[in-house]
């Protein structure tokens, strides 16, 4: 990548930080008052974008950051007050602003009029339409071209006390072209006299050059005040500038330990870590009975070392844990916005701001989250009349909080609205031929027909990015996440949804399982039961093939040697079977031919080398060198099925031979 | 000859950086004020270029205190900035500043800048 490329690729690194946090900080700045941080760091942001697009010559983006600067620079000043009215235009300006930082980013235009409205918007806020542009200094008249001139330069004592140097000064007057000078040497004074801070000489010039009167000016730029100077012909004086209290420029600023480092540095580290911790698994592995007779002092040094490890392992997750209130930051507005297109009155409530959740994982919720409150705003809180006539406040509430629940986060977003009218979801779902009109549900299960494909309400498919996002879009990307979607409603009352997360997403609890060879792990949170079972507790049904009699009712039992193809895996008529949970509302057994153990499994990707499989997200080495296989539990019974109906899903290789391998890492 | 850059905005280092390095000069960087203090403690430097508006303490209250240590009394420094008003040149004295470089800037300008007022 050449270098211009390399440096826009920083610039707009830095604009997405900056305009990620912009929006907040407005917010913020509203309740806040333009006396407080959020303003100096928005105008800073902005200042910031406008110094870096000036570098690539990015003009829009250059003359529309200018106008938003001034506002916000009068703002600082008091001219102009933080009104709903000045934040409203500020917050669009700041959506206008990241289009034009997005435009310039893909080189793609915008029609002129795209940021007109805002422009306009800013300038009558920041009055520039009234008042002529304040001149600071009359510009002199100069001439350009060829000339000669004549400078008298006479430096000032203290001339050289900022690190002046006229010699310098008189270099650079050369290279504009033909230099005669004459030095005055009056006011040197004897040498015991002399100090070597203080200027005494001055200088007389002829120059003759093409490069015109303002370069010249420019060299004396920096001892303009420190000099007595005239150039002939035009000889200007230098303007005079008013006294200001230096002190108003000098801002306390709060101290903050912190530092900025490459995301890639970080998942470096959190990888590395996690390579520690699979050695660690294999040194344990070898730490038996034997070993702790023979060298009991190594084995206490080795626990030691195990421990620590751990220390370290959880200290780097939580490096890239972020505050899951970066993602509440654009709700209020969204919701209130929702709430002035639909004419209903909502308020947003959020708790929990400073819930830590691994920032890989916050990037894949924010869409979810922005969807989900959406629909909360839709389709859950009602419009004040119907409010008022349910005897409800004529304000709904949604309330957003995050929090830490038995080593999960757990995010919800509850509304005191309408709740799920059952009977309605139940006649869409078999409008939209999801269910036969004849089935039997129960509540929950009517509940969870908004998860089912085809169902979101295509009537409004006015999603932020024009997409049309269904609630099983949402859930599924969660399940990826490695969490789980619940919902609760109560008609007339209200909703909640509520996500579970994992604390991070590379280490998971696991329980090791062997299919003939193969070692596999299954999420230890998913595990309901493990059972040796008896040949009478499996049967075998025409229409769902294999079953297991499991606490009063038959479940699904999935080989694991059939699914994958394994050769050399037991087809024993009472397997060993692991009852799941398999994320979808099923319980399911897997049938395996051993246990070999639990343990935290660090998640190693397969997608740089293969191509995604169905059943697996994956794999890890264990303790003793092998690779194992990571399943998804939801994605067992659809294999299941299909293996039974002989259809197979384009992903999915006829047989899989995993083998005992080394995970190159 | 070496020169600090101190300037929160990372397009603004790159760009500084590769334009001294080009004309030969060993270039030190710093995000912010506090850092950039904390190296001077340890490393001479012939010049230092800093940004007025950066987080957690401003340019003027850097090159301030910059100016308090005696061994960079005569140090030039450069301001960076948008506009050179002449509040901003007047307080820019005052704090002891020897000069500015108003962004955006070519490298060229930036090298002619930095040429007169160190050798």
């Amino acid at each position: 990548m050449d270098k211009l490329e390399q440096f826009k690729k920083t610039f707009f690194q830095e604009c997405d930080e900056l305009l990620g946090d912009l929006e907040s900080r407005i917010v913020a700045l509203r309740q806040e008052g333009v006396g407080a941080e959020p303003l100096h760091a928005a105008f800073r942001a902005i200042h910031t974008i406008k110094g870096g697009a000036g570098m690539f010559g990015f003009h829009r983006l250059v003359a529309f950051a200018h106008l938003f600067e001034s506002v916000l620079d009068q703002m600082r000043s008091g001219h102009i007050a933080a009104g709903d009215d000045a934040i409203a235009v500020i917050l669009h300006a700041a959506d206008i602003l990241s289009d034009l930082v997005q435009a310039a980013r893909s080189g793609e235009g915008l029609p002129e009029h795209h940021d007109a409205e805002a422009a306009e918007q800013l300038t009558r806020l920041a009055g520039l339409d009234r008042a002529p542009a304040a001149k600071n200094e009359q510009e002199p008249q100069v001439s350009s071209g060829p000339g000669r001139y004549r400078i008298d330069f006479r430096p000032h004592p203290q001339l050289l006390r900022r690190a002046n140097e006229p010699l310098l000064i008189v270099r650079q007057l050369r290279e504009l072209g033909k230099l005669a000078v004459t030095a005055d040497l009056s006011r040197l004074p004897a040498f015991s006299a002399l100090d070597p801070t203080q200027a005494y000489l001055a200088w007389s010039f002829e120059l003759e050059t093409e490069a015109g009167e303002l370069a010249v000016r420019r060299i004396f730029e920096f001892v303009e005040a420190d000099c007595d100077l005239t150039i002939a012909i035009l000889g200007a004086a230098p303007a005079k500038v008013p006294a200001k209290p230096a002190a108003s420029a000098l801002r306390q600023n709060r101290r903050v330990a912190s530092i900025r480092v490459d995301l890639d540095r970080i998942d470096r580290l959190v990888n590395m870590v996690g390579e520690i911790a699979i050695v660690q698994a294999m040194i344990s592995q070898q730490t038996d009975q034997k070993l702790a007779v023979s060298h009991p002092q190594l084995v206490q040094e080795i626990s030691q070392l195990l421990q620590l490890t751990q220390t370290l392992q959880d200290s780097v997750m939580a490096i890239r844990a972020v505050p899951v209130g970066s993602l509440f930051a654009r709700m209020p507005r969204l919701v209130r916005e929702l709430a002035a297109a639909m004419g209903k009155k909502i308020e947003l409530e959020t708790a929990g701001e400073d819930t830590e959740i691994d920032k890989t994982v916050i990037e894949e919720l924010g869409d979810p989250l922005l969807h989900m409150v959406r629909n909360a705003a839709d389709h859950g809180i009602e419009t004040t009349a119907e409010r008022l006539a349910a005897g409800k406040p004529a304000q709904g509430t949604i309330r957003l909080s995050a929090g830490q629940r038995g080593g999960q986060i757990v995010i919800e977003i509850a509304d005191d609205g309408r709740g799920l009218d059952r009977d309605r979801i139940k006649r869409k779902a078999v409008e939209r031929k999801l269910i036969p009109d004849t089935a039997e549900m129960s509540d929950e299960e009517i509940t969870n027909l908004i998860f089912l494909p085809g169902f979101s309400t295509a009537e409004k498919v006015t999603d932020i990015s024009g997409r049309g996002v269904g609630m099983d879009v949402v859930k599924r990307n969660i399940q990826k996440l490695g969490g789980r979607v619940s919902f609760r409603s109560e008609a007339g009352k209200g909703s909640k949804m509520a996500i579970t997360l994992p604390l991070t997403l590379a280490i998971l609890p696991g329980m090791i399982v062997k299919a003939g060879r193969n070692d596999y792990v299954i999420p230890l949170p998913n595990i309901i039961e493990c059972l040796q079972t008896k040949p009478s507790q499996v049967n075998s049904l025409p229409e769902h093939g294999e079953v297991l009699h499991f606490r009063d009712g038959y479940i699904p039992l999935v080989r694991l040697g059939a699914v994958f193809n394994i050769r050399g895996a037991a087809f024993t008529p009472n397997p060993l079977a692991i009852v799941v949970d398999d994320e979808n509302g099923n319980t399911i057994a897997v049938a395996v031919d051993e246990i070999a153990g639990q343990q935290q499994v660090v998640i190693k990707s397969l997608r740089e080398n293969l191509d995604p499989i169905a059943g697996l997200a994956g794999a890890t080495v264990l303790g003793d060198g092998k690779v194992a296989l990571i399943l998804v539990l939801s994605e067992l019974l659809d294999l299941h099925r299909n293996r039974r109906s002989g259809r197979f899903p384009l992903n999915q290789a006829a047989s899989i031979r995993p083998g005992p391998a080394r995970l190159i890492a | 000859m070496r020169i600090l850059t101190v300037d929160d905005s990372p397009t603004i280092q790159d760009m500084i950086v590769a334009t001294l390095a080009a004309a030969d000069y060993e270039a030190l960087t710093a995000s912010n004020g506090f850092e950039a203090l904390k190296l001077l403690e340890t490393e001479s430097v012939d010049l230092i270029i800093s940004d007025v508006n950066m987080i957690h303490m401003g340019g003027f209250e850097f090159v301030a205190k910059v100016r308090e240590r005696p061994e960079f009394e005569y140090t030039p420094i450069l301001f960076l900035t948008t506009e050179a008003s002449d509040d901003f040149k007047h307080i820019g004295r005052e704090i002891g500043a020897t000069g500015w470089i108003t962004k955006p800037f070519e490298p060229d300008e930036l090298i002619r800048v930095i040429k007169r007022v160190m050798p």
